[in-house]
This record gives structure tokens, sequence and C-alpha cells, in this order.
């Protein structure tokens, strides 16, 4: 009964309830778009993402995984040094040249611990301060490296797929470019150098379509019922207003003869507050 | 006078005999609904409720998986909202109209109504980083929990008869003591019945995950798990020390001793089953919920108190294990817990200060990324952290309101509306005080139950006024306005 009763208040107060509709537009479009005032205009928000991912291997020039006789331990240990030294801004600033894009729109995260218990891997109030930083870069790289295994897995996100794929493969690249830069320049012997592989080629898609669509429609929902909630009780006072003012021109007195005022009169036409209030 | 006619049952009366001569004396005075009231009634929408309520008291809601796919979120608990909701609305739609119209309190949704608001908003004013950071599926499951809970709120508010309130105390109360029972059972045989029951029950139509209990652990493997019918011991905990309120409200207001006695060991099985979890929130939560009864009526519960002394001194003597909360507090693994909390305070600095206001986003908290997010053990933190100074604002005013709604009837004479209100009030007070021990948002049987009890209060505050000029007995105060 309460919500017919609801429905027949905004329905009599419709010309509100279309403005509140009104309002609740303009705020699901200004969710999903920004207005630029210089000049106007609309501009869409990035609310889509794409991925990719590759996995560099660390192997030597005759690779130690065809033949038995060859402890992997070394590259492991190096897999590990290297899937750090790819967050550092040295290897951003590489694999940003070898991207095409500017140092700043990357932000490079990992890798992390992932053995020990979870009080020992969240981040401190300094490791969050790092990360707000760079949370807004729409570009991201996130290494991760198992201890066991001379492997690095990339993972890349960017506005677009092709732009993530290529992020996902400048990684390896740029890795490469700096290990030989090294190799070169300490005329290492070639039986002994590490060999940078990239497993395959980087692989990705669009990750999230739809929320841009979703996002304006939780916004236009929740205003909309918003108004139309607060328009209730400001009916109900509109109400009982007219009534204390009914009461007031009948009785030459201020609420009524009783003295309780709109309230009454609102309960004595079997009304009363309808709920939101 | 409606109000003078509900002389009070609330006070013990050697004169009554029970529930239904209340009932009969409050329709003596012109409480004509009480006839139609749960249990005794047709309606569906009341024994929903009370399914509900059984669901959030014995059923694993988080371990199930339901086979039929929704398209935002497939938990079992979203299924049974979806059902209320729907005979609600169908109710609404073909009803045949009441003949009563409630005058609930002012402001009685302004709580959820800032929270929700300031929930969407935290989202739409961040969206761009929400999605930057691949958010948007966690923030939406988030937001499907919210809606549910609103939903419950919203339907319990409108839907629920004051001369509902009692009934459905009574079953919080034995629903929380099987609850205990079955928690109890768990700690002792590590079998949780909750967990295999449901397995047994829903095994066509959806896939239960294993209970997480652990009874006896190794020493270095830290303190036993026992969940009950949830997913952590501290949920649980929160429940039964939402529900002892009830009991010994129940306990309080009983006609006869052997009632009274009844109503007394129930609340003492409750504390049991909150104890034996052996985490300190076991004790804290229901010694919150007792202190908010006494400092609310004091005098009411001062007479509970020889029973008070006389199962102390039972449980001492009988099981001194009862008590290993205690111990807890000395144990390594618990000062790393404490530690572990205190630890939160000065990490969540570098978010607060990036967005004080309207924080990072509204479910934003991912507790599985132990990178980049904290698990707090305290819900304030992190609302503070989601949804910024605004929404922390507007979270404890979602919890006050109740507690300021209700303010009017707790002392109450009319046994339908006083004994409810006050178990509800001091209910929700020990919420606000489980809230700030461990994420309880993260886990949906208390906030479920927070907001029924909430609805209860609200319901409890308000007069219901018969269009057909009946009315049922109605809160000092609020008398008069029914009197025309």
């Amino acid at each position: 009964m309460e919500g017919a009763q609801i429905l027949k208040i905004l329905w009599q107060r419709r010309l509100l309830v279309a403005v509140g509709a009104l309002v609740a537009l303009v705020a699901a479009l200004l969710s999903v778009n920004r207005v630029e005032l210089f000049p106007p205009s609309l501009q869409s928000r990035t609310n889509v993402f794409a991925t990719a991912s590759t996995q560099i291997l660390v192997d030597t020039r005759r690779s130690a995984f065809a033949d038995l006789s060859n402890e992997t331990d070394p590259l492991e240990t190096r897999a590990s040094v290297f899937a750090r030294f790819l967050t550092s801004p040295v290897a951003i600033a590489l694999i940003a040249r070898q991207a095409g894009l500017p140092f700043d729109a990357i932000e490079a995260q990992g890798p992390y611990e992932l053995n020990l218990p979870p009080f020992q891997q969240e981040p401190t109030a300094e490791q969050r301060s790092t990360q707000i930083i760079g949370e807004g870069a729409l570009y991201r790289l996130r290494f991760e490296n198992n201890p066991e295994l001379p492997i690095v897995s990339v993972f890349a996100q960017a506005p677009t797929r092709g732009a993530a794929i290529e992020l996902a493969a400048a990684a390896p690249a740029a890795l490469r470019a700096y290990v030989e830069r090294i190799q070169r320049r300490q005329h290492t012997p070639v039986a002994r150098q590490v060999e940078i592989r990239k497993l395959g080629h980087a692989t990705g898609g669009v990750v999230n379509e739809g929320a841009g669509r979703q996002i304006a429609v939780l916004v236009f929902v929740v205003v909309f019922a918003a108004w139309c909630m607060l328009l209730v009780p400001a009916h109900t006072i509109a109400q009982g207003w007219r009534g204390e003012r009914a009461g007031h021109d009948a009785n030459g007195s201020s609420g009524g003869a009783n003295g309780r005022g709109g309230r009454e009169v609102l309960l004595r036409a079997g009304r009363g507050r309808q709920g939101l209030g | 006078m409606a109000a003078a006619g509900a002389r009070s049952s609330f006070v013990p009366d050697a004169g009554a005999r029970g529930w239904a001569e209340v009932a009969a004396r409050a329709g003596k005075v012109g409480g004509a609904r009480v006839e139609d009231a749960w249990p005794r009634t047709r309606r569906p929408l009341p024994w929903l409720f009370a399914g509900f309520l059984a669901v959030i008291f014995l059923v694993p809601i988080k371990a199930i998986h339901l086979k039929v796919q929704l398209p935002v979120s497939s938990d079992f608990d979203r299924f049974f909202v979806a059902a209320i909701v729907a005979t609600w609305a169908i109710g609404g739609l073909i009803g045949r109209g009441e003949t009563v119209v409630r005058l609930r309190p002012r402001g009685w949704a302004a709580g959820m109504s800032a929270f929700v608001f300031v929930a969407v908003a935290s989202i739409a004013v961040n969206v761009d980083r929400i999605t930057n950071l691949g958010e948007w599926d966690l923030v939406q499951k988030r937001v499907a929990l919210l809606v549910a809970l609103v939903a419950v709120f919203a339907v319990v508010t409108l839907s629920l008869r004051v001369a509902e309130l009692r009934p459905f105390a009574v079953l919080i109360a034995v629903l929380a003591v099987v609850t205990a029972l079955g928690t109890v059972y768990e700690k002792k045989s590590g079998y949780n019945v909750f967990y295999a029951g449901a397995a047994a029950v829903l095994a066509p139509v959806a896939s239960v995950d294993p209970a997480p209990t652990e009874a006896d652990p190794d020493l270095n493997q830290g303190r036993p798990l026992i969940t009950g019918p949830t997913k952590h011991p501290l949920s649980v905990t929160s429940i039964l020390g939402m529900a002892l309120p009830f009991a010994v409200v129940l306990a309080a207001v009983a006609f006869d001793p052997r009632r009274r006695l009844l109503w007394a060991l129930a609340a003492c099985t409750i504390v049991a089953g909150a104890l034996i979890t052996q985490r300190k929130s076991g004790l804290v939560i229901p010694a919150f919920a007792l202190l908010a009864l006494f400092m609310l009526r004091p005098r009411l519960l001062l007479r509970l108190a020889p029973y008070g002394i006389a199962a102390l001194a039972l449980a001492v003597a009988i099981a001194p294990g009862a008590f290993s909360s205690f111990q807890e507090l000395g144990r390594a693994d618990s000062q790393a817990s404490i530690e572990g909390r205190t630890a939160d305070y000065p990490a969540i600095v570098p978010d607060l200060l990036s967005n004080p206001l309207l924080g990072r986003g509204y479910g934003t908290l991912d507790p599985s990324r132990v990178d980049t997010d904290r698990i707090f053990d305290n819900e304030y933190l992190g609302e503070a952290l989601q949804v910024g100074g605004l929404g922390l604002i507007a979270f404890l005013a979602l919890i006050v309101t109740p507690l300021f709604v209700v303010r009017s009837v707790l002392r109450s004479d009319s046994p339908l509306r006083g004994p409810p209100a006050l178990a509800a009030a001091a209910s929700c007070v020990a919420f606000g005080v489980a809230a700030a021990l461990y994420d309880i948002l993260s886990f949906p049987q208390a906030p479920y139950l927070f907001l029924f009890v909430a609805a209860m209060c609200t319901c409890a505050a308000s007069a219901e006024v018969s269009t057909g000029r009946r009315a049922l007995p109605v809160p000092k105060g609020r008398s008069e306005l029914v009197k025309a």
C-alpha cells in the first residue's frame, strides 16, 4: 500500500520528477565524461582498459634447458634480480623508449613475495604513498617471478589492446638491450653470457568494455531515487504547512483550535506521514 | 486512549500467563492487527522474513555457489532478497489495501540514504581510478551487496508490524541458541553441521565450499578456526553477540520463573557459543551488548543478576575452558593480531590524505590484493579509506540512526514495543562495537542482521493508525496523534 502511496505522490509531482530525471541524467553523463570549459566540450573518461601478458625466460646462449648437465639455479637468481630491476626508473625509461611512450605515463610494480604471510606483504604507509602517486598512470606494468623458476611474467595494462600488447612486448626487448649493453661493455665471453628470451608473443584483450555504461546507469538510478525520496517528505511538509495555514485562517490562532497544527489535520484526513520522512 | 490500555506486561506480571494473553490484552485495547500477526498469519512476507533470519543464523551464505547465474551476483542471499522484494512488490500491486497507516519517526532512513548516496558519489568521483586499477568488478559486487542490504532494510521496515516484533525477537534468540549449540559442537567434534547440512540439502542446486573449521590446530598454526555458519569466527561471534540482548530481555520480562530460567539458559548458551570461538571479540561483543542493555534499562537487567552470578559460578566450576578468550589475550599470535591492528592506523594515512572527503571509492578495498590493500581489522578504517570522511560519518549515522529513532520507546510500558525495542537497540550497539573489531561488511550475516534489527527499531517507534479508526497501542508521546 505504501508503495502505491509513494507512486501517487510522485505522480502528483510529476513535473518535479521529470526535473529529477534530468538532474540524474546530467549526473550520469558527468560520471563517464569530463567537462572542459575552455573550449566548452565533453570528453569521454577512460573507463575501458586492456591487458596483455608475456613471459621472459632468463637463459644462456646455448640454452641451459636443452642440456641436463646445466644448473638452472644461477638463472633463477638472475630472473629474480631482473624482475626487481624492471620496476626501477632506469628500466621504465628503457621500456618507455621502446614502446614510444612518455616515461611518466608508465607505472611498474612487483614482484611480490608470494610466500610470506599476508600481514608481512601488506604495504606500509611509505609503500602506499608511492603506489598512490602511480595509480593515475594509464600504462601499467606488473612483474611476477617465482623464485624457483628463471622466468619473469609481464602483465601490461593500457587504454587499448594494441597499446597493451606493445607495452608488454617492450619489457623483454628493453631488458635484452640493457643486458647486452652491459655484456658488450664488460666483454663478457659468449659462453658465460645471459640470454633474455621472450616466450612467445604478447597476447591481450579489452577487459571491461561495458563499465562506462554500467557506471552511468548506477549513478542515474541512485540520483533519481534520492531525488524521488526527497520529494515524498517535501510533499508531506508542504501539505502540513498548508494544513497549518488553513487551521490558522479558520481559527484565527496559530496551530488551530487544539494547538497541534498540520500533522493533526493530516491525521484527521486519514493521511499522515507516508513513510520516507 | 490506546496507549493507556496496553498496561505494562513489560514489567513481569503475576496475572499474565504468556504471550497469548499479552496479545489478547493488546487486542482488547484496540490492537485488531494482532490476530493477523506472524506467526499466526498467512501473509507470505513475514514467513519470508523468518526464513531469511534462519538463513542468516544457519546457512553458510558465502560458501554456497548456486548453479543458476544472475547478471551481477549469484550469491545465495541475493536470491532470497530478490524473493522478499518480489513478494513485497507483488503484494503491493495486488493487495486489497491495508487498513493501517504507519507513522514512522522522522529520519528513519536518513543514515541508510546518506550512506548509499555517499557510496555512489565516491564511485562516481573515482571512476577513472577504479577502472584504471581494474577494481570495477569488485565494486560491482559490493554495490550489489549494498543494494541487497538496502532492500532488506526497506522492505522489513515497510512491512513489519508492531505485533510481530516480539515473535521475531523470540525467533532471533532461538536461532542464536541453535547457532551457538552448533558452534560448541563444532569445537568439540571438529564437525561443522552448518556446512555439512547445507552441502547435503543444496546438493542438487548448489555447491558448498568445505568448512574452514580447524578445531585443534597445531600450536604453530595459530588459534582454532571455529566459524559456525559463517566464513570467519568473528562473524559468528558478531551475530551471537547481536542476538544476546534478545535472549536477555526475554528472560528479564518473562512471566514466570521457569520461563525466565529457560531464557537465561538460552542467553548463557549464546555467550558460550561466542566464547568458544577463542577470539577476544567473543568476549568483547557480548559484553558490550550487555553493557548497552544495562545502561538503557539498569533495573531491568539487575533483576537477572542472581541468574548471571549463578551461571558464571557454574561455568567456572564445570568448564573453565569456556573462558579461553581470557587466556587468548596473552598468546603470542594474539599479540601479533593486536600489533597488526595498530599498524593499520599509520598505513591508512596516505590514502586518507589523498582522498579525505569521499575516499577512493566504495567497494575498492580488496583484501586479496595484499600488495596494495591491507586487511583492516576495523570497518570504520575501511570505510574511511573507501568512502572518506563523509562516508565514515554516513556509516556512523547508519548505526546510530536506529538508536536515535527508537529512544522514545525504550522505556515504553507496551509489551509489544518496549522489550523488542530495547533488545534491538542493544543489538545495534553490539554491531557498532563489532564493526570496530573486523571488516564486518565483508561478511554478509552481521550486516543483514543489523539492518533487520534496525528495521525492528523503526517499527517499534512507529505509530499504527487505522484508517477505519482502529488503532494499536502507540508509545507515549505519540498517543495524542491518534486520539483525533
